[in-house]
């Protein structure tokens, strides 16, 4: 990050990374270096924090508002509206109209009554409840009609049913409709009529409202996610267009003469005119797994593990080969959903959470709950956290906390940690290191999980440490686990604004399909299952062409990923492979090469006795994704100067506490590091934004790029 | 801090408005430890509520008490009534409705879905001062009436309260059959 004050930069990127709490930007030159600053999230009208955190942000090379729109060619935002409508319940009057015999199925929720619960609640199952329905019982509607699971008519759809709902849903002023009906990701023939019939009725009326059909939105089996999908693009995603458009209007308003563009849950870019926005529901977090592929592309590393541990959460992703693993029924807000997202793993763990103690057991229980930008007794917040401890261990600053801007109080964190350090009956730094160390452990297993869940060896991985915390407690959480490399960045706070800034443009697409490689080489299923895999990725193809032509894009800069499901028939589960051809043109060859791609994946996860080829191959959905590279950010490189830091970049000494002993701890400003530089634990490195914590007997090492190497 | 502690106005929320308290404050209360003072309170709160002279020694149910009464420790309901000594099963002293032939359970899942009464029979305890019904008890015909909880009042308060607790029939064991008893017995003189 080059930090020069010229009035000649180019400013190219705005990346922004609107959080609950706080809103990231990042700003890119057409040199690739950027800056980064931050303001307070304001969720009623998320335009305003936009503009400061880009006024923040820009102050920095000098620039206005007036001054560096013109000059932008691209921004980039992620942000939480479509999230809060969720959460706060208020997006738009649903109206549904569903096959007949399950109108209950938006309060039966498939029995999903834990979700996004603790683990320690899943158990209670006192407390499982279910979600306040999106739409209301009295707005939904049966109509009789059925498909079967191979898109035969079984019951002809029964448009009287459909216009009496209709007609209904206007007369009870609905601002929306959907229309989910089961199997039609098979044979959409049915929802496409019912919503004609909606139309008609709807233009009787002269009403004008979003009719969403499930086909549309997400043409997938397994029916109750499917049925969430369309529900909540039809619910909240019309207002957070909104938003986006408020944003794209104050940057025109400066004079910006692009798109602004937003970020999916499977991380990529797409306009504000993108028909599925519920898929941009969550996204923020995805920013830093890009952001770790993009540096991993840098420094040809292949296999990397994630970790972003903020105010609230410690999030593990894995990037295996270069690819990022999709997950194709996340549970967001509650609701599970099929929308494919990016697999990240994440518990309750960071520095913001509350600490407490259970009086009758004297257990020390972490969480969930988290003072956020409160940090906790040392400033606003009226329980004890992690940062507190931090704060009375020596780790932070102080009177250097967020650059100083804010002051924190070491008395009253003293005071709070010794309450529970006196029923404990120990002292009261002690009691200090083993709360901070039950988050290290408890994160540590996290990381182990997460890999060893899928048969990976950490020797084979180096780990990526971003967000607020992470630098914080890096020497922790990687204790004794054998990482092959383990790097942080200066600008490890704002990683997921710079992730989303190396994003590409791009759509994916999937589509439920059925076909069926059987064992031994049966041309005339082989040949079957071909034309229909062709036909999904061809017509996923062209939809996404269509899509990205209308949003102004040249047809022929689009390129492809195409994907495929498979499992040995017979499972539950599949495993997505990336397909090693673009179409099956070759029955054997063609074929042969995705079955050995399959089982490739396949024996990555499991042992090679599991493999089951006598069984045949399942396909029951592919996909497509589709994508225009973007310009990135240029990291800038250095000359590599000494080993030893300079001197202006010593700031002092403080005593830090480490395995029970107290340490005398020099102190460097972050900013002021060279590349090449070298420091040996114990010693703690300052930013306004974060603090890095090295330990004894630990060291860290500057390299070209000014990333941090830990060892 | 570090301790949860509920001020007395919210424990108070939790009988005055139950069903109405905003659900993440339930949430966040049931998923927390228990603050130690808590059965204290929760007397209190009931206490003042309920506006009884006799003190509450433990509430068992939503609608009963254990009450101490002129020094003998009694089941009391919250509409008044007085079920008598704790350590008999209160059922024996409800107003009972028994389903036990087809039309009675027909009533509830209608004809050809209910259980076989030659299997089983349920039984609806009321409390005789106010009609709540109270409990409903799925059992084999001829099953005893199920004693939900026959409390160690002594064991309790000294073990987890630190107090001692005084009444002239306090011990821990079950006396519903002696009642059973005394009733057959006058029951048997009333027909001779």
């Amino acid at each position: 990050m080059s930090l020069n004050n010229s009035l000649g930069v180019n400013p190219e990127i705005i990346a922004i990374d609107a959080g609950g709490t706080m809103t990231d930007c990042i700003i890119v030159d057409s040199e690739g270096n950027f800056i980064d600053g931050k303001a307070l999230t304001t969720p009623e009208d998320e335009s305003i924090s936009y503009m400061e955190a880009v006024r923040d942000t820009a102050g920095l090379w000098g620039l206005k508002p007036e001054t560096l729109f013109p000059k932008v060619v691209s921004i980039v935002y992620s942000g939480t509206t479509a999230l809060n409508a969720l959460l706060m319940r208020r997006g738009k009057r649903v109206g549904l109209i569903i096959t007949k015999g399950f109108e209950d199925y938006p309060l039966m929720e498939r029995g999903l009554v834990w979700l996004g619960y603790s683990y320690y609640d899943r158990l209670h199952t006192t407390t499982h409840i279910h979600n306040p329905p999106l739409v209301s019982r009295d707005m939904v509607y049966g109509v009789s009609e059925r498909i079967n699971n191979l898109g035969d008519i079984i019951v002809p759809l029964n448009i009287d049913d459909v216009r009496y709902a209709a007609e209904e849903l206007c007369r009870k002023k609905a601002e929306a409709i959907a229309i989910v009906f089961l199997y039609s990701y098979i044979n959409p023939a049915h929802e496409e009529r019912a919503k004609e019939i909606v139309m008609e009725v709807l233009n009787k009326y002269n009403v004008e409202i979003p009719v969403v059909t499930s086909n549309e939105v997400a043409p997938i089996m397994r029916e109750y996610s499917r049925l969430n999908s369309t529900l909540i693009q039809a619910y909240a995603s019309e207002t957070t267009r909104l938003h986006m458009a408020r944003i794209e209007v104050s940057s025109r308003k400066y004079g910006y003469k692009g798109r602004v563009y937003t970020m999916t849950a499977y991380g990529s870019l797409v306009s504000i005119d993108y028909p599925r926005f519920y898929e941009t529901l969550v996204s923020g977090p995805v920013g830093g797994i890009l952001g770790a592929r993009y540096i991993g592309s840098i420094l040809n590393l292949r296999n990397i593990v994630t970790s972003d541990m903020g105010g609230t959460s410690f999030d593990v992703g894995i990037i295996k080969e270069g690819i990022i693993p999709i997950v194709r029924e996340p549970d967001i807000a509650r609701f599970r959903l099929n929308l494919p997202a990016i697999l990240l793993d994440s518990i309750p763990g960071g520095t913001g959470m509350v600490v407490r103690v259970d009086p009758i057991t004297k257990r020390i229980l972490l969480g969930p709950e988290s003072a956020g930008s409160r940090v906790g007794v040392s400033f606003e917040f009226d329980q004890l956290t992690i940062s507190d401890c931090d704060l009375i261990l020596g780790y932070l600053n102080p009177d250097y906390f967020l650059g100083g801007k804010v002051m924190l109080n070491k008395e009253a964190a003293t005071k709070a940690v010794a309450e529970v350090s006196e029923l404990l009956e120990k002292d009261i730094y002690e009691t200090a290191y083993g709360i901070v160390e039950i988050l290290h452990s408890r994160c540590r297993d996290h990381i182990y999980s997460v890999l060893l869940g899928r048969g990976y060896n950490p020797l084979d991985f180096t780990l990526m440490v971003y967000g607020g915390g992470g630098p914080l407690h890096m020497w922790g959480f990687t204790e004794n686990i054998p990482f092959k490399n383990i790097i942080t960045f200066p600008f490890a706070a704002v990683f997921s604004a710079f992730g989303i800034a190396t994003t590409d443009y791009a759509h994916r697409l999937h589509k439920s399909i059925l076909a069926y490689f059987p064992p031994g080489d049966d041309e005339e299923m082989r040949a079957g299952s071909g034309i229909v895999i062709n036909a999904a990725w061809e017509e996923l193809e062209n939809t996404a062409v269509s899509i990205m032509t209308k949003e102004g894009f040249d047809p022929d800069e689009i390129r492809f990923r195409r994907y495929l499901y498979i499992r040995y028939k017979g499972q539950l589960e599949d495993i997505e492979v990336l397909s090693p051809v673009d179409r099956i043109y070759d029955l054997e060859e063609d074929v042969n090469k995705v079955i050995n791609a399959f089982e490739e994946a396949y024996l990555r996860i499991y042992p090679s006795a599991a493999k089951y080829p006598e069984a045949g191959y399942l396909i029951l959905e592919v996909a497509v994704e589709a994508y225009i590279e973007t310009p990135k950010p240029r990291i800038s490189m250095y000359v590599e100067s000494s080993r030893e830091p300079p001197d202006k970049a010593f700031k002092g000494e403080r005593d830090a506490y480490f395995n029970g002993k107290w340490h005398v701890t020099p102190l460097y400003e972050m900013g002021l590091l060279e590349a090449g530089n070298r420091i040996n634990g114990p010693a703690i490195i300052e930013h306004p934004t974060t603090t890095l914590v090295i330990p004894p007997e630990h060291g860290i090492r500057f390299d070209r790029y000014r990333f941090i190497w830990y060892r | 801090m570090t301790r949860p502690i509920y001020p007395i106005n919210l424990i108070k929320d939790l009988y005055i408005k139950r069903h109405k308290m905003p659900w993440d404050t339930v949430k966040k209360i049931m998923s927390s430890p228990k603050d130690l003072d808590r059965f204290k309170k929760w007397i209190r709160v009931l206490q003042e509520e309920l506006g009884w002279e006799e003190k509450i020694v433990l509430p068992i149910h939503e609608h009963l008490f254990i009450v101490n009464k002129d020094n003998r420790l009694i089941v009391k309901g919250k509409c008044g009534y007085e079920y008598g000594d704790y350590r008999e099963n209160w059922k024996l002293r409800c107003s009972i409705y028994v389903r036990k032939d087809e039309d009675s359970l027909n009533e509830l899942w209608g004809e050809l879905l209910s259980p076989d009464p030659h299997w089983t029979e349920f039984r609806e305890y009321y409390c005789p001062g106010c009609g709540t019904l109270l409990d409903v008890e799925n059992v084999p015909p001829g099953y005893p009436p199920i004693f939900e909880f026959l409390p160690d009042l002594e064991g309790f308060y000294k073990e987890w309260l630190d107090e001692e607790i005084e009444a002239e029939n306090l011990s821990f064991e079950d006396k519903s059959m002696d009642l059973v008893d005394k009733w057959s017995k006058e029951l048997e003189s009333e027909r001779e």
